[in-house]
């Protein structure tokens, strides 16, 4: 199935959590995965809940780091 | 010493760490402002984009770290960024700005004022950048603010206290810390904040874009301190006449 992070499509199979992908795409975008925070609907998802959040097909993921601000 | 809900901050400094040349170099001005709360903004990441140091830098620094929600243009996305920053960095305190409009940056205060109120609710503790508007600090500290951040001019021009009078009024109206935010782009006018009563100061392009950044954190730090000793030695009031400083005996007269 296919998922979406930050619009991008990220190709997962049924056995993959949100915890596997997210380290994936973590590694993939030089971050750090203790770095990031995730929402998924407007709603954020505790990192508590990634290793036993259920993926579903076309789901969209907004992932984020901090930066840079005043 | 500065406090707010109930911590304790020596210094009266506070940093955003936007707008400097490199990571390293944010976080030496920084280390050199002695500034123990410090703000930075969230981003989605973009893809081919480079990562962003500022984080594993800041962490090398003894600082609390504040969390904004600039991008924000409704209290829904202000809070939705809240929450976000409680994820990623664990901390619930969080620097409220709602400005839809980007070129002032001027807050939306109908929309900071339901996010304030929908923030303390969920327990945390937030310091809402506002307008310099009397009555919105006190509506703001009413709703559980812990803070209130009125501006001084629009965010990064430099431009001082343009809203000096209406900052006075808040100084005297609020009993939770004022913390002057935005505009301020000289020592002299952190001193001029801190001569008006206020609690504490945040300041970004003004170290960020100095060319000497370094130095002029030095100078804010050094500042800050100078204006806290004048606030404790009490300044004298002005007068319209003059007061002679010398003795007035005519002593060349026989």
């Amino acid at each position: 199935m296919q998922i979406l992070i930050n619009q991008r499509p990220i190709h997962c199979t049924s056995h993959d959590t949100l915890d596997s992908v997210l380290n994936v795409f973590a590694q993939g975008s030089g971050v750090d995965i203790n770095d990031i925070a995730v929402a998924a609907d407007n709603t954020v998802i505790p990192r508590s809940q990634w290793a036993t959040y259920a993926l579903t097909a076309n789901a969209s993921f907004s992932v984020f780091v901090a930066v840079a601000g005043g | 010493m500065l406090s707010i809900a109930d911590t304790l901050f020596q210094s009266r400094l506070l940093t955003g760490s936007g707008k400097f040349a490199s990571p390293t170099l944010m976080r030496d001005a920084i280390g050199a402002s002695g500034s123990q709360l410090v703000t930075l903004a969230l981003k989605r990441i973009e893809q081919g984009q480079t990562p962003d140091r500022t984080l594993s830098e800041l962490r090398q620094l003894n600082v609390q770290l504040l969390p904004n929600t600039s991008g924000a243009k409704t209290a829904q996305d202000a809070v939705l960024a809240a929450k976000i920053g409680r994820d990623l960095l664990g901390t619930h305190w969080v620097k409220l700005e709602i400005h839809p409009d980007p070129r002032y940056l001027l807050p939306d205060p109908i929309e900071t004022l339901k996010a304030a109120e929908e923030l303390v609710q969920l327990g945390f503790v937030v310091l809402p950048y506002c307008s310099a508007d009397p009555t919105l600090c006190l509506r703001l500290q009413e709703v559980g603010c812990h803070a209130v951040m009125p501006l001084g001019s629009p965010i990064g021009s430099n431009q001082g206290l343009q809203t000096r009078d209406f900052l006075r009024i808040i100084i005297e109206q609020c009993t939770v810390p004022v913390i002057v935010d935005a505009g301020i782009g000289a020592p002299s006018h952190a001193a001029e904040a801190f001569e008006l009563g206020a609690d504490a100061v945040l300041v970004n392009t003004a170290i960020a874009c100095a060319s000497d950044p370094i130095a002029m954190a030095r100078a804010f730090r050094l500042t800050c301190d100078a204006a806290m000793l004048a606030r404790e030695g009490r300044i004298s009031s002005p007068a319209l006449q003059a007061r002679a400083t010398s003795p007035l005996t005519s002593f060349l007269e026989r």
